[in-house]
């Protein structure tokens, strides 16, 4: 955990280095009439100092090789609600990865395509390719799936409530 | 008084609100019952929806989703032992037994009744105390606001349960998102960087859609949630007379709890509902029986989550300060139809504030006729496979995030926020600050630069004058509180790491 905290710690240093810089730039302007990089300067510092208070506890955790379990769990949470109910975890486990990783690049290629294939294919495909290959169902499952979860809200928000959304590459049809 | 609850009658009896008072509430149990997506993400995903509509119609069927949670939140964790909504987890120790034990219907019976009596103390609390505060907060000027905001955000990091420095953070990060966009003092551009859609900022719905909606699916993707529903037939959903006896006391203590719990920023429905619980067990003559099915441990929660979601508008009503983040969220519905939240709210818009107060009172009826005799269709819903609900969630985030701008561009960040969402959860960075953080951002920029003017660059002003100082000085000592209690655990660690090493004889040879 400490070596996790670490590295979020070193990433959120250096955009707190980034935006103080790009602050400066904006112009800061005194006190008395401050400038529009004076706000987002002074957050950067709080950002930069957080990082760094971060930095310095997750070294000195590492340096005492402390059991991570110990120390993250507060008493409040020590309470174990049930058999059903399954924690969300701590860090990143490979097999969880791969899948909420597809998962993610899907989603953020779907939102990337969706003026030009349009709000049915893009629906389509998102939730057909999540539904068959994360959820492993059934191809008959999955497309009716994908074809209710693009067709039907397109028929629902653009004929009917007029929401105008967008058509892509389906245009020709 | 009297005039003013005659004009909220009017205005909740509307047709028109009371049905979205319905469908506030109807949307709110199903939130409360289906797991995998609480209040905050429900509301995040219905806030462009609610635009079309007058501003009092979209708080109270907002409203109505957040306090309609806390009930259905109550019926899953008492039948299947999954919590609907974060609020009702600890309802599953007592709530669950008991239905093991065939007293399914008087827990959700007591679990229905105390929310009502809770919620209905919550709304009487709010009712007659949000007039004075408003009164009081009236004084306040820019400094005492940036003031309150810091402790805001100090006792919501200090409540939080992750470590507070990365609660911090997570603020900090909020209120960096928040300066994206048009410098509204200079007109300059900020970290904009030729995006025509940053130009207007980083928008609430689609950072709440993303960390709340996109994040909820990406994470019960790789988890698959065990469903036992229980089967047994639902005998009497009335309680007994000793069900009665025994839930008097904690439906009046949770009642109180909740109430002060749910003013703090920060505490809302989840932290009272953890606490009624404790104190229950405390003063309980048999502590060692709670999780056994004891009707007390359904009873005191869900009493408490639910005056705490209704005290929870009070330092919104009053102050135009978010107590936690479906008011946040809230709020940022608010700010978006173009009406301040403040002192002079209540004032200049009774008719607003009073029908919200009595479509509260309406919703909370509404909601125990919802609960009680539906439950069989609640359970039938439970048996919904993730695999049809989660594509449903995806197509009104994407239609949600879509029609703010009818630009892609918005969909793409509320993306890239799920994604950053689900990261920060793994990494145990609570995403709860940055959202309140980034509603709060402008106004708290706003009102620092307004300070910085008035004292011309006098840094003093924030200790001399008097309820701004005494507000740091609170912020302050929970920051000290925080860092003792961590040097305290650290010394106690380090005894520990010591006497064990001192008693392995493998670390010794």
């Amino acid at each position: 955990m400490a070596k996790l905290n670490l590295i979020s710690a070193i990433v959120f240093l250096l955009v707190s280095m980034w935006v103080a810089l790009e602050s400066k730039g904006l112009g800061m302007g005194t006190l008395s009439e401050p400038g529009p990089g004076f706000y987002p300067f002074g957050i950067s510092v709080l950002l930069l100092v957080f990082s760094l208070l971060l930095i310095i506890q997750s070294l000195i955790k590492l340096f005492l090789k402390n059991d991570q379990e110990q120390e993250e769990q507060k008493e409040g949470e020590k309470i174990v609600f049930s058999e059903g109910l399954q924690d969300a975890g701590f860090g990143f486990e490979k097999d969880k990865i791969k899948r909420v990783g597809g998962a993610a690049l899907l989603l953020l290629v779907g939102s990337l395509l969706l003026d030009t294939l349009g709000f049915v294919l893009c629906m389509f495909l998102v939730v057909f390719v999540l539904v068959k290959i994360i959820e492993r169902e059934s191809l008959r499952f999955s497309t009716i799936i994908a074809l209710c979860a693009s067709v039907l809200p397109y028929v629902i928000f653009d004929k009917l409530v007029g929401m105008q959304l967008p058509q892509g590459i389906l245009t020709i049809f | 008084m009297f005039d003013n609850i005659l004009l909220g009658l009017n205005i909740a009896f509307s047709p028109g609100n009371l049905a979205f008072c319905f469908i506030g509430c109807l949307l709110g149990t199903l939130t409360g019952i289906l797991p995998g997506l609480g209040p905050s993400g429900a509301i995040a995903i219905l806030l462009p929806l609610t635009f079309k509509f007058s501003p009092t119609t979209a708080i109270i069927m907002l409203a109505g989703i957040y306090y309609g949670a806390m009930y259905g939140g109550s019926t899953t964790s008492i039948l299947v032992n999954i919590p609907g909504e974060a609020a009702s987890c600890v309802t599953c120790l007592d709530g669950y037994k008991m239905a093991r034990q065939g007293r399914a219907g008087s827990a959700l019976a007591i679990a229905a009744w105390g929310s009502l009596i809770g919620g209905t103390f919550g709304i009487l609390g709010l009712q007659f105390l949000s007039p004075y505060l408003a009164d009081v907060s009236i004084d306040f000027t820019p400094t005492e606001y940036v003031s309150l905001m810091v402790l805001g955000m100090v006792i919501l990091v200090y409540l939080a349960r992750e470590s507070m420095i990365k609660g911090l953070m997570m603020a900090v990060l909020g209120l960096l998102l928040g300066a994206v966009g048009m410098d509204l003092i200079s007109g300059k551009e900020r970290f904009v960087y030729h995006s025509i859609t940053l130009m207007d900022g980083i928008g609430l719905v689609p950072v709440a859609m993303g960390l709340f909606g996109i994040t909820e699916v990406l994470e019960n993707l790789e988890t698959s949630l065990r469903r036992d529903v229980y089967k047994a037939k639902i005998k009497s959903l009335w309680p007994t007379k000793e069900d009665w006896k025994r839930s008097a006391g904690p439906i009046g203590r949770g009642s109180v709890i909740g109430f002060l719990l749910g003013i703090l920023p920060g505490g809302g429905a989840i932290l009272s509902s953890f606490t009624s619980y404790a104190i229950e067990k405390k003063v309980s003559k048999h502590p060692e029986k709670f999780g056994t099915g004891m009707i007390e441990g359904v009873a005191a929660p869900e009493t408490a989550n639910n005056a705490a979601a209704q005290a929870a508008f009070i330092p919104l009503f009053t102050l135009g300060l978010p107590a936690n983040i479906v008011m946040a969220l809230i709020l940022g519905a608010f700010v978006m139809n173009g009406m301040p939240v403040g002192p002079l709210f209540i004032s200049q818009h009774p008719d607003l504030f009073w029908g919200v107060i009595v479509s509260m009172y309406i919703g909370n009826i509404m909601l125990v006729i919802l609960n009680l005799p539906l439950i069989p269709v609640w359970v039938q819903l439970l048996k919904v496979r993730y695999s049809i609900m989660f594509p449903i969630i995806l197509v009104f985030c994407f239609l949600g995030a879509y029609s703010l701008n009818f630009n892609y561009v918005e969909v793409v960040i509320m993306v890239i926020f799920g994604v950053l969402g689900y990261v920060f959860r793994k990494l145990r960075f609570d995403p709860t600050p940055l959202v309140f953080a980034l509603v709060l951002g402008p106004i708290l920029e706003r009102s620092l630069r307004q300070t910085l003017i008035i004292s011309e660059g006098s840094w003093s002003i924030f200790v001399t004058r008097p309820i701004s100082a005494v507000l740091l000085v609170i912020a302050a000592a929970l920051i000290c509180l925080n860092v003792l209690s961590a040097f305290k655990k650290m010394k106690a660690r380090r005894k520990e790491n010591k006497k064990t090493e001192v008693a392995s004889p493998v670390r010794l040879s």
